[in-house]
């Protein structure tokens, strides 16, 4: 197998609303380890780009936040996904699949050829 | 359960925010790395560092966008708090609609006057003047020893033009004539303008068609003339092709050269202009002063260096013709200050008066809501009591007196808009420019700036008096209670609104005592009942003076010969039109002509019967007769100031004048008549000498006619009259006397109207406050006043008690009112006639009127409280 791959520029969003819908709120480090047990540590998030970018998509309105005290008992700040961020989700799944079938099909085409 | 928690979890501050975030972070990292890789907990943290990144760079970046997002949220938040704010303003003001009314009024009132004048002044005072690069004109007029504002001689004025060097251009004109326009369907009397070359162009006014004048047209006489926008629009059609039609003016064919665009003025209102012959006949005479000058300085060249250039060309004029130009100069002043100088002092009072009146608004809303204050002290100190912070709601009444303010505004636009229109109505005659005067941008500006800027000075008082926490005093008082701070403050407000209201009545009372004074100042002559009329006789068609006096006689006796004329007058110059016209004089033997003993005195020309038309009386000697005509000795009549002044020990009748008429003219003195208020009705009678229009005719002249009958019948007959004796000409302006001079007072009665008015407001707000204040003190102290009564103190006792508290805070404002109005008393004296600024009489009379009118004020409220039954208001407590 080979080794973790870098996250493509523009999917960072994408991935974070995934998981921040996989459950009813999230903090930053949870996100992280949320991805990295769903794809098996095979993708790299950079720690320092999590942040802005999680307070982008909060300004954009995809998501709501909270502070709230961690199960640790430390004081934490919660993400959650909003209606937008919910709609914005569908959206940039179905375009990522779309893409990916296509940039596959372009692929198997020209190894064929 | 940790959503429960997480509710009573306040957010940090934004910087902590970031902080805390990116804290949790490592920490979190930390703990997993202690746990998987065994580290210690130093050697975790710093593993976990190094991974996160450059925690400086993500922390910075972070905190602008947290900044942003907090920003935005508290501007949502405020704006959705003052929505609701508002609605609750407009919900509390129609439970009490009356209170609502109120405000609403006497804001409009101030806001609408003040807007209405702001358009004014704005339009008169500060709008620039409509030429490009206004700054840079000039008016420049002669000066001589001891007098100002004359004009300048023709050949002055080119020696000016082509030594200077400070003037792009240096244009000037004479006054507006008028002119016979024949050859269209009706003869017209139209008006004309004499210009040089020059002028156009020092004002920035290019032609819309053909061409302006050059100095070729100022060497000989031409016979051509550039119109005014307007004149080509109603006179030809506007017609494309008129450059090089031929128009006849005075029976003389002029060729049209130009036509001007729409906007542009000389500074008077002409229908064309003609260029002056600079270099034929009389214009060749230095000693000749008969134009004014308009200049155009080199842009970078001050107004102190060209006078200076001036004065040094002066200084070798007076070298090279010291009969004609000893002392004379050519005295430059902006355009501007001559354009709007005249009317500034008035309208600066006025705009004065009405930001006063604004003020006194301020105060009486501020009373009104103070009062409304007390009476919510109640439903404030629960909402104290439920959390709300003492700015928030002092940000909930000055939103209040915002909307107030607000509706305060809208109304008072309306006001404002049929004010102008009213104000421009009254036109003072003397206001630059006043057909552009109108309510626009800046006015709506102006007046949303003013609601705004009273909004929070009325509203700001009452909020922060209101807003005073001690809810428990005030929940167990069951909001009946008074603050003394409250009452104090509205006291205050009373004597301030008496205090202004004595500066405006004492104004407004000092110019109606002025105005009183002027109009019934004895011009010399009886105006009522006199018809005049103007006439212009062309020179191409009456080219001798024997001939002007053939029409003359013959329109004398027409006139003469209608039912219930009896007598009729002619003269070039009416005293009180505007016009005058002066020379040097000497008496032989006493003093010479071109010396500096020469005196100056104003010439007019009169026929027979002009003093019996005009009712001047004749002191001594005889009038003119039909034998003063040409060819006779020459003969002259002075009037009173003239005897007096020159011959001051003696009889003048018999005595002999030389007179300046270009030639010098020798005639006997032989009668004396009184003398007439001539420039203005204010200014004392000049020194005038009359010749018999039989030896000095006036081509452009002005009849008199006195009548028994209704002047209404004459003036309809006069026309035709005219026609029967010549049926090309056309006559000017028919009016009566009386319609002359009330232009001539129009300016003061203008200042007198408006102040008056201000005035009158200021007062009803004045006597309104008082009453408010005392209804207010009266309502707060039944109680009082209920164990007073109840103790035995009579029905007298407790009116006077009230009523000395109101008269108490009249005294005080009108105390304060004579220290104001002795202080502004010099801004208004320029604009008084015969009346002091101090007028001991006016300071009582407005004393007296404010203290009165204040008594009954205080009065009211002060019966009403007798008038109770102590045991009702005893009970109610």
């Amino acid at each position: 197998m080979a080794g973790p791959v870098e996250i493509l520029p523009g999917t960072l969003e994408l991935l974070v609303m995934k998981a921040v819908a996989s459950v009813d709120s999230m903090h930053g480090f949870d996100i992280l380890r949320w991805l990295r047990d769903a794809t098996d540590e095979a993708l790299v998030v950079e720690e320092g780009s999590l942040y802005p970018a999680l307070h982008r998509m909060e300004r954009r309105g995809w998501l709501d936040s909270e502070w709230g005290i961690s199960a640790k008992g430390k004081r934490a700040k919660y993400y959650r996904l909003t209606r937008t961020g919910r709609q914005e989700l569908v959206r940039q799944e179905r375009s990522w699949l779309r893409y990916v079938a296509i940039v596959g099909r372009v692929l198997v085409a020209g190894s064929g050829g | 359960m940790r959503r429960l928690f997480r509710i009573f979890e306040r957010p940090p501050s934004s910087s902590d925010a970031v902080e805390l975030e990116i804290r949790h972070h490592i920490e979190s990292r930390a703990e997993t790395l202690m746990e998987s890789e065994g580290l210690s907990e130093t050697e975790a943290l710093r593993e976990a560092e190094r991974r996160f990144g450059d925690v400086g760079r993500v922390r910075s970046e972070m905190e602008g966008g947290e900044r942003r997002r907090r920003r935005e949220r508290e501007h949502a938040r405020r704006l959705r708090e003052s929505i609701q704010d508002a609605k609750f303003a407009l919900r509390a003001l129609r439970k009490s609609p009356g209170f609502a009314a109120i405000a609403v009024l006497t804001l409009s009132l101030g806001i609408g006057l003040n807007t209405a004048i702001f358009s004014v002044v704005k339009g008169v005072l500060l709008d620039p003047l409509p030429y490009p690069d206004a700054d840079r004109l000039v008016w420049g007029v002669g000066s001589f020893s001891g007098s100002d504002g004359a004009s300048v001689s023709p050949p002055d004025y080119l020696d000016y033009r082509e030594r200077s060097t400070s003037f792009e251009y240096l244009g000037a004109r004479r006054g507006v004539g008028s002119y016979a326009l024949t050859g269209l369907d009706t003869p017209e009397i139209v008006r004309g303008q004499s210009v040089t070359a020059e002028l156009f162009e020092a004002l920035g006014g290019a032609p819309l068609l053909g061409r302006t004048f050059a100095r070729r047209d100022e060497q000989d006489v031409t016979r051509v003339l550039v119109l005014s926008y307007a004149f080509w629009q109603s006179r030809f059609g506007g017609d494309p092709e008129i450059i090089g039609r031929t128009v006849s003016l005075d029976d003389e064919p002029y060729e049209v050269i130009g036509v001007m665009r729409a906007e542009f003025r000389t500074l008077s209102e002409t229908d064309f202009w003609r260029p002056i012959p600079l270099h034929v006949g009389g214009n060749l005479v230095r000693r000749f002063h008969n134009l004014r000058l308009v200049g155009r300085l080199r842009s970078g060249v001050t107004i102190e260096r060209a006078q200076a250039e001036l004065d040094v060309i002066a200084a070798r004029l007076e070298r090279e013709h010291p009969e004609s130009n000893a002392t004379w100069r050519l005295a430059i002043a902006p355009l501007r200050e001559v354009v709007v100088g005249p009317v500034r002092t008035g309208l600066v009072i006025l705009w004065g008066s009405v930001a006063l009146v604004l003020l006194i608004v301020c105060a009486n809303v501020a009373n009104l809501l103070l009062a409304r204050g007390a009476g919510r002290r109640a439903e404030i100190a629960v909402r104290t009591a439920l959390g709300a912070s003492r700015s928030r709601i002092v940000r909930l009444l000055l939103v209040e007196s915002l909307t107030l303010a607000g509706a305060g505004c809208a109304a008072g636009t309306g006001i404002a808009l049929l004010g102008v229109r009213l104000l421009t109505a009254l036109d003072p005659g003397n206001l630059p420019r006043i057909d552009r005067i109108g309510l626009d941008g800046w006015g709506v500006a102006f007046a949303i700036g003013v609601s705004l800027a009273t909004g929070l000075v009325f509203g700001l008082l009452p909020a922060l008096t209101a807003s005073r926490p001690d809810p428990t005093r005030a929940l167990k008082a069951g909001g009946r209670g008074g603050s003394g701070a409250a009452g104090r403050i509205r006291g205050t407000l009373v004597v301030a609104e008496v205090a202004l209201s004595f500066v405006l009545l004492l104004g407004a009372g000092l110019l109606l005592r002025s105005f009183a004074r002027l109009v019934s100042v004895d011009p010399g002559f009886r105006p009522d009942g006199a018809i005049i009329a103007s006439l212009s006789l062309p020179s191409a068609r009456y080219e001798t003076a024997e001939e002007v006096l053939a029409f003359d006689e013959a329109l004398r006796d027409r006139l003469r010969a209608l039912p219930g004329v009896t007598s009729v007058g002619l003269t070039d110059i009416l005293p009180l039109s505007g016009n005058g016209n002066d020379t040097y004089m000497a008496v032989p033997g006493r003093h010479e002509l071109g010396t500096e003993s020469q005196f100056n005195a104003q010439i007019r020309s009169a026929s027979r019967g002009f003093f019996e038309s005009m009712q001047i009386p004749l002191l001594r000697g005889r009038g003119f007769i039909a034998a003063d005509r040409a060819g006779a000795p020459p003969v002259v009549l002075v009037n009173r100031p003239f005897a007096e002044t020159i011959f001051p020990d003696e009889d003048p009748v018999g005595q002999r004048l030389l007179i300046d008429l270009g030639e010098p003219l020798e005639a006997e003195i032989v009668g004396v008549v009184g003398g007439v208020r001539d420039f203005t009705l204010g200014g004392p009678p000049p020194m005038q000498v009359y010749f018999p229009l039989g030896q000095r005719p006036a081509w452009s002249q002005q009849v008199v006619i006195r009548a028994s009958t209704d002047p209404a019948a004459i003036m309809n007959l006069l026309p035709g009259l005219v026609t029967e004796i010549d049926p090309v000409q056309p006559v000017g302006s028919v009016t009566t006397y009386g319609d002359l001079l009330e232009r001539s007072v129009a300016q003061p009665r203008f200042q007198a109207l408006l102040l008056g008015l201000f005035a009158s407001v200021a007062l009803v707000l004045a006597v309104v406050g008082v009453y408010g204040v005392l209804s207010y003190l009266v309502a707060q102290r039944a109680r009082e006043v209920g164990i007073r009564m109840a103790l035995g103190a009579s029905r007298s006792r407790v009116i006077g008690l009230i009523v000395r508290r109101g008269l108490r805070l009249t005294a005080t404002g009108l105390a304060i009112g004579v220290l104001l109005a002795l202080g502004a008393s010099r801004f208004l004296a320029s604009l008084l006639y015969e009346v002091s600024a101090t007028d001991v009489g006016t300071f009582v009379g407005v004393a007296v009127l404010l203290g009165l009118t204040s008594l009954v004020a205080s009065y009211l409220p002060a019966r009403r409280a007798a008038g109770v039954d102590p045991t009702t208001t005893l009970r109610q407590e």
